[in-house]
């Protein structure tokens, strides 16, 4: 494991650095807050893999040394995290600090569950310019700001470089203006890199929501109508954007069938070298891992379509509970986290796009001489995200969607038929 | 049973030949089906030896290369796993004394005592099964956060004392009821209590059953998740089955080379426990030497 | 054993102990059974009895419930399709699949239950499953089904035959599913092997002395010897396959086109996705009922087949 071996060193590095940067910063707010002897504890719930679970050990300690008047109490959830989460809350016991999905924002926002912060941000006239302004809106419901992104991950194309080299196609554009890497390119190049005999595959279609809602944007199509009185899922645009996704799994046969996705992973898949091209979000650390010296690879924008080029995305946050009986101390942590000391930390050992931009145009985070070679396009992609849509009914919504949309990858329907049936079962929702 | 096969082939040639050409057929029998059964095992501890770029290859390959031993180590110190096993074995130990306990008393009134109410309290119980746990899951946390038991082990390990798997209840109860109550009858003319005929009569008679409902418990103790996700919130106090999720990451795909080392390192304790236990099953037959 | 010392030994009226013995029975009874009386008040009663009530609720686990009569179950019924597609796949699952375990599992006991050579080895094997269970055997699942990868399709393809794509095809994800509850068939063999123990051999002998076959023997005193646990087996079966979650969560969402969404899971999703837990909490009442009445059903028919050598009818 010389690659963790060799992170540790400039972890430490980072760490101690941090640390000298981020006193100054807490030394006025010690004054403010309280002037308790001993030190208050916050509770804080999050999910994590292994990774996740060191780099939140490793941001906790930081806190922890920059400061001593609040401890964290890491709830970590290793699996299940929205029973476990909604069950506490629900049961009255409630964490300071809550690690959630930016999908969560509305939903929780609108149960009373979530601290406002914009009081907190004025009265210690907390900067956010630094932020991708993108992501800081996730965590916004009408204009009020509860919460802070820890990453601003969106989904791009990861491709094998060895493989187009091999098979002599033309690597795609990384410049997002590029409209040449367009999905009849795209298509050129799939048909180019697939060998069907020998089960390799130019790209790989899934059936999540945000794997297809690139291709939809990307077409100038929409989830909801402007006032969200109806769903136009089954409109031109976005019903060309599904049958051109499956017309790479039946007509041109470029991608292989659906389930081959959940089977083992498409992460496996790729790192594996049996797919050439597939969608993911930005976990780095996890593919220079597991790909190693295997094969060269790098990261794209998906290609343009009628309306250009798209992303979708995300990323998760922190906020706190409305209930938290220690708000000035949770805040303390929030604003740690969304310092350059906090998010510095957390992108190297996670190895995620940061939503700071100093951060994301830092070594940090461009770790030269590492793949990938392009790496902002992440950063440079922040204009074209199209975050998911934001509406009470989008959960149910999207999982209706997602099953009916099964029919057409599994080739038992026809692209507007099931446009037609979902649109028809979401609008019952509206 | 077994001892009559045994003692067959002695009747002639003819039969001797057909009892060994079936028992050759037995055989064949079952090791096919357990080769089928195997597979599942097989391919799970090859994926365990795999490197993580080596997982998705086709055709398959059933000896990896390499073979990456190192996963095992990796797995197991990813995490304080030996604290977990710690914590495994102390609540599976105590959870299945408690349910063993209770259970076996339970059954026992429930299958050979007549009291008021009894059926229809016996169909509470196999009622209490019948609820899916998800919408009893907040009221019972709410429960336990009164009785100040979250982020301990009592919701784990109190509840057994009360027989709190029906399932146990009700296994027992079968199998009590399949012992003659003559027995009961004679102990109690002698002046037996019912405790004394549950202690000297019904347990010594049940080793068999008593066993399998232990190594049942045990098991479902040992894989238990949902409880321990609810109720423990400290890393260090997780069991094994819940900190082995931690390799199961949604957004970030699953480490299956790591998560597979770390179930066979998760199972094998399971599987001693039954090599071990099965072998009560055999003595059983010692017990149907009671003739009236 | 000196049980027949203990009978002749007694010089008791039997007159007395008869009189008073009918209420120190019954007080014992339900002393003994008091462990679980309490645990049942205590730990069980006061959820299930919520549950009930938010049945009758809208609740999105925050906010006070509000109260609307049957109005979730009118929805259940006559409005979600969703629910009437779960409730049907979990139905033909159940119905399927116990009936193969139940029977498998019977068979396996008896197979393991003679003098063979690695009989301790055989038994483990055959247990194993039942021993990994959850959610390491339905991860194991996902790759043996698989179309691409799967161990099935690769060993099929060897033999030149293309396999079908057995959980990403509608008509066929619940025979997956069906074949792979039959892995679990070793449970119910550990708890036939248990009660198979408790056969007395006399009963064997006597059938030998009337010159019985195998299978006569088998139909005529192993079977009805068993029918204790059968029952109990038939009735878990029910509790545990309509109440199925692990499996289709973990292997295919409930998909494709909802094809294999279960009860359960349907369930989870309103209560922890959707954040619909009265909703919830009536798709597991309708599930209540439904082994309910099963299980009563069972009990009912089971003076005709269940026979106890244990049973206090003829007392």
């Amino acid at each position: 494991m010389s690659a963790s071996t060799k992170g540790l060193s400039r972890r430490d590095f980072l760490r101690s650095s941090a640390v000298a940067s981020a006193v100054p910063v807490l030394g006025q707010v010690a004054t403010t807050v309280v002037h308790a002897q001993e030190p208050v504890t916050i509770r804080l719930t999050a999910w994590g893999n292994p990774t996740e679970y060191e780099a939140r050990l490793a941001t906790n300690a930081l806190f922890e040394e920059s400061q001593d008047a609040i401890k964290v109490e890491f709830i970590h959830i290793p699996d299940s995290y929205s029973t476990k989460l909604q069950t506490m809350l629900a049961g009255g016991d409630y964490p300071d600090v809550m690690y959630i999905g930016n999908g969560w924002t509305v939903p929780f926002v609108s149960r009373g569950q979530l601290e406002p912060l914009d009081s907190y941000i004025e009265r210690d006239m907390f900067d956010t310019d630094d932020i991708f302004q993108a992501n800081l809106d996730l965590y916004q419901v009408d204009g009020v700001q509860y919460g802070f992104p820890l990453d601003a991950p969106n989904q791009q194309i990861f491709y094998n470089v060895t493989w187009f080299e091999e098979k002599g196609v033309p690597r795609p554009s990384s410049d997002w203006e590029d409209e040449s890497w367009n999905w009849d390119t795209f298509l050129e190049a799939a048909l180019a890199l697939t060998d069907r005999d020998n089960n390799l595959w130019g790209f790989q279609v899934k059936n999540g929501f945000r794997p297809w809602w690139i291709w939809v944007t990307a077409n100038g199509g929409s989830f909801y109508n402007e006032d969200f009185t109806a769903c136009v899922l089954n409109e031109p645009a976005a019903v060309e954007a599904f049958e051109f996704l499956a017309s790479l799994i039946h007509e041109h046969q470029v991608a292989p069938p659906i389930d081959v996705a959940s089977e083992m992973g498409a992460w496996n898949i790729f790192e594996a070298g049996v797919v050439a091209m597939d969608t993911f979000w930005p976990a780095m650390g996890r593919m220079r891992n597991n790909i190693g010296d295997k094969f060269a690879w790098d990261v794209a924008p998906h290609p343009a379509g009628a309306a250009g080029k798209s992303t979708a995305g995300g990323g998760s946050g922190q906020a706190i509970s409305a209930f938290s009986e220690q708000k000035d101390s949770a805040w303390e942590f929030l604003r740690f986290m969304a310092s350059t000391a906090g998010v510095e930390v957390w992108t190297d050992i996670m190895g995620i796009v940061p939503p700071l931009q100093s951060v994301a145009a830092s070594d940090v985070f461009l770790k030269p001489g590492e793949p990938p070679e392009h790496i902002s396009v992440f950063t440079d992609g922040a204009p074209y995200l199209r975050p998911d849509p934001r509406h009470a009914t989008f959960a149910q919504a999207s999982s209706i969607a997602v099953s009916e949309l099964d029919r057409l990858w599994i080739g038992q329907a026809g692209a507007q038929e099931v446009a037609d049936s979902l649109v028809a079962q979401i609008n019952d929702l509206l | 049973m077994a001892e009559r096969a045994a003692r067959l082939p002695a009747q002639g040639s003819d039969t001797q030949w057909s009892e060994q050409a079936k028992r050759l057929s037995i055989y064949v029998v079952l090791l096919a089906g357990a080769v089928i059964v195997f597979i599942p095992f097989a391919w799970t501890l090859s994926t365990a030896l795999k490197a993580p770029d080596r997982l998705a290859e086709f055709p398959p390959r059933w000896i990896p290369d390499p073979i990456v031993w190192d996963n095992f180590p990796e797995a197991v110190t990813i995490k304080p796993f030996g604290r977990w096993f710690l914590n495994t074995l102390f609540v599976v130990g105590v959870a299945t004394t408690g349910t063993i306990m209770s259970a076996s008393l339970v059954a026992y009134s429930f299958a050979r005592l007549r009291w008021p109410g009894r059926n229809l309290l016996f169909l509470v119980l196999l009622a209490t099964m019948m609820l899916p746990d998800q919408v009893t899951l907040i009221p019972t946390f709410v429960l336990f956060r009164h009785l100040g038991w979250v982020n301990t082990y009592l919701p784990l390990i109190a509840p057994p004392f009360f027989a709190r798997n029906a399932f146990f209840v009700f296994l027992l109860r079968q199998f009590f009821m399949t012992i003659p109550l003559d027995l009961d009858d004679a102990a109690r003319m002698d002046g037996a209590s019912y405790f004394q005929i549950y202690l000297r009569i019904i347990l010594p008679m049940s080793k068999p059953a008593l066993a399998v409902a232990a190594i049942m418990f045990s098991q479902f103790k040992w894989k238990e998740f949902l409880a321990p996700l609810i109720y423990l919130n400290k890393q260090e106090m997780f069991t094994v089955s819940l900190g082995l999720r931690t390799f199961i990451g949604e957004s970030w795909g699953t480490e299956w080379h790591l998560m597979m080392a770390a179930n066979i390192i998760f199972m094998i304790p399971l599987i001693l426990i039954f090599f071990f236990a099965q072998k009560y099953f055999i003595q059983g037959v010692v017990i149907t030497g009671v003739k009236g | 054993m000196s049980l027949v010392s203990v009978r002749s030994g007694t010089s008791r009226p039997l007159l007395r102990l008869s009189l008073s013995s009918r209420q120190s029975e019954a007080l014992t009874g339900i002393l003994m059974a008091s462990p679980w009386i309490l645990g049942f008040i205590i730990f069980i009663a006061g959820p299930m009895l919520i549950s009930l009530y938010l049945s009758f609720t809208r609740w999105d686990l925050f906010t006070e419930p509000r109260w609307i009569g049957l109005r979730n179950f009118e929805q259940l019924f006559l409005r979600d399709a969703k629910f009437l597609l779960s409730l049907k796949v979990t139905t033909i699952y159940a119905f399927v699949s116990v009936p193969l375990q139940v029977s498998l599992g019977l068979v396996l006991a008896n197979l393991l239950n003679q003098k063979i050579r690695l009989l301790g080895f055989f038994r483990t094997v055959y247990y194993l499953p039942s021993v990994i269970g959850g959610i390491a055997v339905a991860v194991m699942f996902r790759w043996i089904f698989g179309t691409q990868f799967g161990l099935i399709n690769s060993m099929l393809a060897t033999f030149g035959i293309q396999g079908p794509s057995w959980l990403g095809d509608p008509d066929l994800v619940l025979v997956s599913f069906i074949l792979m509850s039959m892995w679990g068939a070793g449970a119910s063999m550990l708890i036939y092997l248990g009660a198979l123990q408790g056969i007395p051999s006399e009963l064997y002998e006597a059938a030998d002395v009337d010159g019985a076959g195998n299978l006569a023997r088998f139909l005529r005193i192993t079977v009805p010897m068993m029918t204790p646990v059968i029952f109990f087996n038939m009735i878990m079966g029910i509790i545990t396959a309509l109440q199925e979650f692990v499996l289709p969560f973990i292997m295919t969402r409930g998909g494709p086109a909802n094809s294999s969404t279960f009860l359960v899971l349907y369930l989870y999703r309103n209560a922890f996705e959707l954040f619909k837990m009265g909703y919830a909490s009536a798709i597991a009442w309708i599930i209540f009922i439904y082994i309910m009445v099963l299980t009563v059903f069972i009990i009912r028919s089971s003076s005709m087949w269940v026979y106890y050598e244990g049973s206090l009818k003829g007392r």
